[in-house]
């Protein structure tokens, strides 16, 4: 990877600078939330309409039903969604380059249906604002313009270059999970759009995410006169809940939330059932192991006598870990953003993205790519404007890098 | 006096056997939860034209809305029903040219929410259907036990009071004046709720309450901003487990946090929980006590940064176990012994309409409907015989202090 290279690609990058600006306007303004499937399409097609536009063949899959109904339920169908809008998945052959390139983003936002309109695309200052402008528009654009610039350019690229938009991302991608993994295997690297840091870092290492569900059944009973056969599911949850938020420790590499409790249905009987939701992130692999059994420890743990607990646990995101061809993407980055005169480093994050999904096939993915940005779902979130080229310019320099066999 | 009165008045109730059962049967198909005023305004209905058949004279009356720093509890006991809207309060009343002066208390309204009811059935001895027990059975129990004192001229009382409440499920905050009223001009109190664990009577009622605990945190991406959360259900977890050590059976002290609910996503740390929480004690000094133990542990900071909002309100100060109670015991279990059972009576952890007559200094005896079970199940039941026993049951001790037992020191 020439430095020359890298600084012609920045070059185009910033030529199109309002174009990218542009585009994204548009699409930070059409409502993707993932339960909207008239939005995710409107934009699936207008994404497909711009890879088409630009050399790609674009075909649309449907997506695959999870074949666990209550995962299913944790994640779209708490949402309210039956089902997502059919991928976007785009293919060019024809690099001079080595190796297939898999590239992904997702279309769909965190963000519930009407957040567009209210928190719409606005630019101020160095920073350009608007709902899932970070997470992840921003790297949706990324993706459009990096392919843009080493077809335009005509430095090596990949031989083969794949770049597949999700519509589920934001629900665990637990309907597009397999045709991700088709496509993670059949790539040599995956380089994933997600914003990066708030401190300009990308992200070459993720946490092993799950979601884990407790229902404790207990026996409901009158208060007072039916004290000796009432047994609360709420009391002995709570004894559960304080135990699970024990076993978190960011300093090993643990996070763990109890974000949803519910139990009972009367106010004067000892609750019959109640139900803990949370989310579980690791590290990596040996702290999964370890932690996975402490929860099914304090699970099965009968706090109080009489009653029963029944846990569920499911990871959606498998643990993305450092590797070997970690250090030679972050040290690829490392030169490409000095080429830039810039410097950006490559660290290990708490989060989950589809990365996660393409690391777990064994093919080496970095994740992080897309513009710097903050206060991810909220109103303020924002990108940093100068970024959105840059990034893009990056995503570009390192599909010609890998295409080189460095 | 007399075993003669008494086989009178038994007799006439078992003639009416049938229309007893028939009754029970009528009112139960009756949905008349709290909210449905139609059917608490229909049960009152038929309960007041039995009565003023009779010549007794009924009267459609309202209480008083609770002040406004009370409010809350109107939202808590039936969430989101316009009060204004409830069905009416019933009082029925029969001057009579005797002595002393009876309330009756029963309930119109029963546990089971709109739709949540199953079809009234016969098995045997038992009959089932939704508040068959609580409290329709006991309703048909005090109609007849009236009508019975009044078709066989033995009604020796100076006057006896009705109150029917049609919001008993939703804390009787609107039944209570009305009770209260009809308490002042009252000596003695019955309630017919159904009796416990198989004919018990309750001589006393605790003294219960509900409350509010809502816990505030700060919401935050458990993966991006996991150190800025401050997590209210981990806070609220170890309030309940708290709250809940507070229980002592032996000092009859029962607290329950029948409900809580906190956060609305899995990868969010929860800024918000609320929990409910029902109180019984055995009287006004464990209350106190309790309430300033919920009190330490709702403003105990568990995490920096959360911080909790708590209210408290005792909505039924109980009926306390006096000397009165045992005078009344003694005569009704003279009628019981004239009617050959005999029967226990309780000490109740729970109340119910009849808790606002304790405060009166009047001795009451609740748990006088029929014998019955599994309350607020799909398989609550009473035991059709004795519908009649405790239709005589009442109706004799009626008319044993009529009759002066009262006077003669509870001695029959």
């Amino acid at each position: 990877m020439s430095t020359e290279v890298t600084r012609k690609l920045r070059a185009w990058m910033d030529a199109h600078e309002q174009e990218m600006v542009d585009l994204l306007r548009r699409i930070v303004n059409m409502d993707t939330a993932t339960e909207n499937l008239e939005g995710v399409e409107a934009l699936a097609r207008l994404m497909a309409d711009t890879m088409k536009g630009i050399g790609f063949s674009v075909e649309r899959r449907e997506a695959v039903r999870p074949s666990l109904e209550w995962v299913n339920q944790a994640f779209l169908g708490e949402r309210g969604a039956p089902g997502i809008a059919p991928s976007v998945l785009c293919r060019l052959p024809g690099g001079k380059g080595k190796g297939r390139l898999l590239m992904m983003a997702h279309l769909d936002t965190a963000f519930p249906p009407g957040a567009a309109a209210q928190n719409p695309f606005r630019i101020d200052g160095r920073r350009a604002y608007g709902t899932a402008i970070a997470d992840m528009k921003g790297g949706v654009v990324g993706i459009v313009f990096a392919c843009r610039a080493l077809i335009e350019t005509g430095v090596a690229r990949p031989a083969d270059i794949t770049v597949l938009y999700d519509t589920d991302e934001q629900a665990g991608s637990t309907w597009s999970r397999p045709l991700i993994e088709v496509e993670a295997r059949a790539a040599d690297w995956g380089l994933v759009t997600e914003p990066g840091r708030a401190g300009g870092q990308v992200v070459g290492q993720r946490a092993a995410l799950a979601m884990g569900e407790i229902v404790v059944d207990g026996v409901e009973a009158h208060l007072g006169t039916g004290f000796r056969e009432g047994r609360s599911a709420i009391e002995a949850l709570c004894r559960k809940v304080v135990a699970l938020h024990r076993l978190h420790d960011s300093d090993r590499g643990v996070l763990l939330n109890v974000g949803e409790f519910k139990g009972g249905t009367r106010r004067n009987l000892y609750a019959g059932r109640a139900v803990a939701r949370m989310d579980v992130r690791v590290v990596d692999p040996p702290t999964w192991e370890r932690v996975r059994g402490q929860i099914e420890a304090i699970a099965a743990a009968e706090d109080v006598p009489g009653t029963r607990a029944t846990l569920r646990l499911w990871q959606h995101r498998p643990p993305m870990p450092w590797t070997k061809d970690t250090d030679r993407l972050a040290a690829m980055v490392s030169a490409a953003s000095e080429a830039m005169g810039t410097h950006i480093a490559t660290i290990p994050t708490m989060g989950g993205s589809d990365a996660n999904l393409i690391a777990n096939q064994g093919t080496p993915a970095l994740c992080g790519l897309g513009p710097v940005g903050g206060a991810i779902m909220t109103r303020g979130e924002y990108i940093e404007l100068p970024t959105l080229t840059e990034r893009a310019a990056l995503v570009a320099a390192l599909a010609h890098g890998l295409s080189l066999g460095a | 006096m007399s075993d003669d009165v008494t086989s009178t008045l038994r007799n006439y109730l078992l003639s009416q056997r049938d229309a007893m059962l028939d009754l029970t049967r009528e009112l139960v198909g009756i949905e008349s939860y709290a909210t449905q005023a139609d059917g608490t305004n229909a049960v009152g209905d038929r309960l007041c034209r039995e009565l003023e058949a009779v010549g007794y004279a009924t009267e459609r009356v309202r209480g008083e809305r609770l002040p406004p720093d009370q409010r809350w509890l109107e939202e808590f006991m039936l969430p989101g029903y316009d009060r204004d809207r409830l069905g009416f309060q019933r009082l029925a009343r029969l001057a009579g040219g005797g002595r002393g002066r009876v309330l009756v208390l029963g309930d119109l309204d029963t546990a089971f929410p709109p739709g949540k009811g199953f079809p009234f059935r016969i098995e045997g001895n038992r009959a089932f259907g939704p508040g068959v027990a609580d409290m329709k059975g006991g309703l048909t129990v005090a109609v007849f036990a009236l009508k019975a004192l009044q078709a066989t001229g033995l009604n020796n009382l100076a006057e006896i009071t009705c109150v029917f409440s049609s919001d008993e499920q939703g804390g009787s905050l609107d039944a209570r004046k009305p009770i209260e009223d009809a308490a002042k001009h009252a000596d003695w109190v019955f309630c017919v709720e159904c009796a416990r664990e198989g004919g018990k009577i309750m001589g006393s009622r605790a003294q219960i309450g509900v409350a509010r605990l809502e816990v505030f945190g700060r919401d935050a991406h458990a993966g991006r901003a996991y150190a800025k959360g401050v997590s209210a259900i981990e806070a609220m977890a170890r309030k309940i487990t708290a709250i809940h050590a507070l229980t002592d059976p032996k000092r009859e002290i029962f607290l329950c946090v029948g409900q809580v609910q906190g956060g609305w996503r899995r990868s969010v740390i929860p800024g918000h929980c609320w929990a409910t929480i029902d109180v019984r004690t055995p009287g006004p000094e464990a209350w106190s006590e309790i309430e300033a133990a919920l009190r330490r542990i709702a403003d105990k900071v568990e995490l920096p940064g959360s911080s909790s909002k708590f209210l408290i309100a005792s909505h039924r100060p109980g009926v306390p176990w006096t000397d009165k109670t045992d005078r009344l015991i003694a005569i009704a279990r003279e009628a019981g012994r004239e009617l050959g059972f005999d029967f226990g009576v309780l000490r109740s952890p729970a109340a119910g309409s009849s808790a606002f007559v304790g405060p009166l200094g009047l001795p009451c005896l609740d748990g006088m409907g029929p014998l019955g079970g599994d309350l607020m199940t799909d398989h609550e039941y009473i035991e059709i015989p004795s519908l009649v026993d405790r239709a005589a049951l009442l109706a004799t001790t009626m008319h044993k202090l009529g009759a002066g037992a009262w006077e003669a020191g509870g001695r029959g």
